[in-house]
């Protein structure tokens, strides 16, 4: 780079992204927290391996065909007026020199890792739901497929300017209730309906017991470090710095992913309104119940999310409290008529409030120009801007939340826990469970917060006397 | 003998930084092996593990008053 105001507009951008990864590190912290937290102290430690190594699989994974996916796929393929496999993906294959350092791009590195981190949250959500009976092994299956496949096909059809869902359909959902959210809600609920609840969860008579968490403050303190990380989710949803002047006449401003208009500002008031909404509902309906009151908060914000880069705080407010409502109703309302044992609530706070946060959007931006029209889109379905823009519209919202939480979550994941389970390989054998998962491979997680003897206390004691001995005053 | 750049005098005209470039397909296709490595061993070993616990199981652990598996008494 020879221009200094080129040099300086992308290396902020790479280091803006940067920095937005490091933030959402944070959601993984918060995700292995509280899901160790509400397990009992016999599964923690294979609640935690479990969680973590979601990591390590899905970034793998994503660098060899998720990141190429999200390119190629924005055409459906074939959905879009019969356009195929996008050639600018051709730079994202894992083997094309811009996937590795390289002197001529600065920012595939850090906006794949950005994405990336996405797709850790994507496999996480389905992670928490099923805690102390699914095996590693088929979780780190399902972690790839959802993380590194399902969810970045989603991000090419309804999460790109140029993707078919945004072009045909008006599709909106800046910051991923649909997308991340909805999607893999759905896909844990599938996994739920085939592993069936934990080994007394529910009575003969259909009573729900309570399963108490070890810990509850571990698990709020996971879910507030959710939020931290949060900001990073929010601020890489975004692109810096992006030119969207018309007729020759630049105007400089961030934009959502589908570049259009928004500010950092915009989504900061609206995050923290929506975190607000949704906490004062849940504080109200759980009857201050911390754990459900913190988990609120999150389906507060994730019930704004697809239209926090353009409502009133207010608004964000208003449907983040109305969303948590409607996924804390919906958590006992489906754990009572179909015996579905969420661990954590995820299908609710991910699942029920993307899905309501999508569904909103399509009412609340009725009209607003959803991306630039791009070179061979076949006409919107539903509507079009007074410029030619495909216009967001409830109909085209509605779809979109069908396709994410049913068509790309649900569905394949039912299938695909149908046949792990037929593998014998997705739930661990019941005496196993009784025992606890921990059973044979490690050493209690809080050996000395319980009557757990472990010998040590023997030489402890013998020695301590000894030592109480030798320094008893003569006197 | 050198296995890529040998100056940096010109940035301009540099393009990859790493090693052996031009190698990358072969590397890719040996990641995307040892992953799929990893989950044929994962799943494997758990197996393995899970049959052992399985035998292993005290029942007397379902006893009133047991509050963790015998393994955990120390």
């Amino acid at each position: 780079m020879t221009d200094l105001t080129d040099s300086l507009n992308v290396i902020f951008t790479e280091f803006y992204y940067w920095v937005t990864v490091v933030f959402m590190f944070l959601i993984h912290v918060g995700f292995a927290t509280y899901e160790v937290g509400i397990s009992r102290r016999k599964n923690i430690q294979h609640v935690l391996i479990k969680n973590v190594m979601v990591i390590p699989i899905v970034t793998v994974t994503f660098f060899f065909f998720g990141w190429w996916i999200y390119f190629a796929f924005v055409h459906g393929p074939f959905i879009n007026n019969g356009m195929g496999l996008d050639a600018f993906a051709d730079d994202f294959y894992p083997w094309s020199p811009l996937m590795g350092p390289h002197m001529g791009d600065r920012i595939t590195g850090v906006f794949w890792a950005a994405f990336l981190l996405f797709s850790w949250t994507a496999a996480s959500i389905i992670s928490g739901a099923i805690i102390e009976r699914v095996r590693t092994a088929a979780f780190l299956i399902m972690a790839f497929v959802m993380g590194s496949v399902l969810w970045i096909i989603d991000a090419a059809w309804g999460w790109s300017a140029s993707g078919w869902m945004v072009q045909l359909m008006g599709y909106h959902d800046a910051y991923a209730s649909g997308v991340i959210h909805a999607i893999a809600g759905g896909a844990a609920l599938a996994v739920l309906v085939v592993i069936g609840p934990r080994i007394g969860k529910f009575g003969p008579n259909g009573e729900i017991r309570n399963i108490p968490p070890h810990n509850v403050w571990m698990a709020c303190i996971g879910l507030v470090l959710i939020y931290t990380g949060f900001w990073g989710f929010y601020a890489a949803c975004n692109i810096p710095i992006f030119d969207i002047g018309a007729d020759g006449q630049p105007f400089y401003s961030a934009t959502n992913i589908y570049l259009m208009p928004t500010t950092l500002s915009a989504i900061t008031f609206n995050f923290l309104m929506s975190l607000s909404g949704g906490m004062l509902a849940g504080y109200i309906l759980s009857k201050g119940k911390p754990y459900w009151t913190l988990s609120a908060g999150l389906a507060g914000i994730i019930s704004a999310s697809a239209g926090n880069d353009l409502y009133h705080p207010v608004q964000a407010m208003i449907i983040g409290g109305a969303g948590a409502a409607v996924a804390y109703k919906l958590h006992y309302y489906a754990e009572r008529r179909f015996r579905i044992d969420d661990a954590v609530g995820a299908v609710a706070v991910h699942g029920y409030a993307g899905f309501f946060g999508v569904v909103i959007a399509g009412f609340m931006l009725w009209g607003y120009p959803a991306a630039a029209p791009i070179e061979g889109s076949a006409a919107p379905w539903f509507g079009v801007t007074p410029d030619g823009f495909p216009a967001i519209n409830p109909i085209g919202n509605l779809i979109g939340a069908v396709i994410m939480f049913g068509v790309l979550g649900f569905a394949p994941f039912y299938v695909l826990a149908r046949v792990l389970k037929a593998a014998g390989i997705l739930r661990v054998p019941r005496r196993v469970e009784l025992a606890g998962l921990d059973t044979n491979t490690t050493d209690s997680s809080y050996p000395y917060f319980s009557r757990t003897y472990t010998g040590f206390e023997d030489i402890e004691k013998q020695e301590g006397l000894a030592l109480l001995s030798d320094d008893r005053p003569s006197t | 003998m050198n296995t890529g750049l040998t100056s940096f005098s010109n940035p301009g005209d540099i393009g990859p930084l790493y090693p052996f470039a031009g190698l990358e397909v072969p590397l890719v296709i040996i990641g995307v092996a040892l992953w799929i490595l990893f989950h044929v061993i994962a799943t494997r070993d758990e197996n393995r593990e899970w049959e052992e616990a399985d035998a292993a199981f005290d029942a007397s652990i379902l006893l009133p008053g047991s509050d963790e598996p015998p393994h955990m008494r120390g």
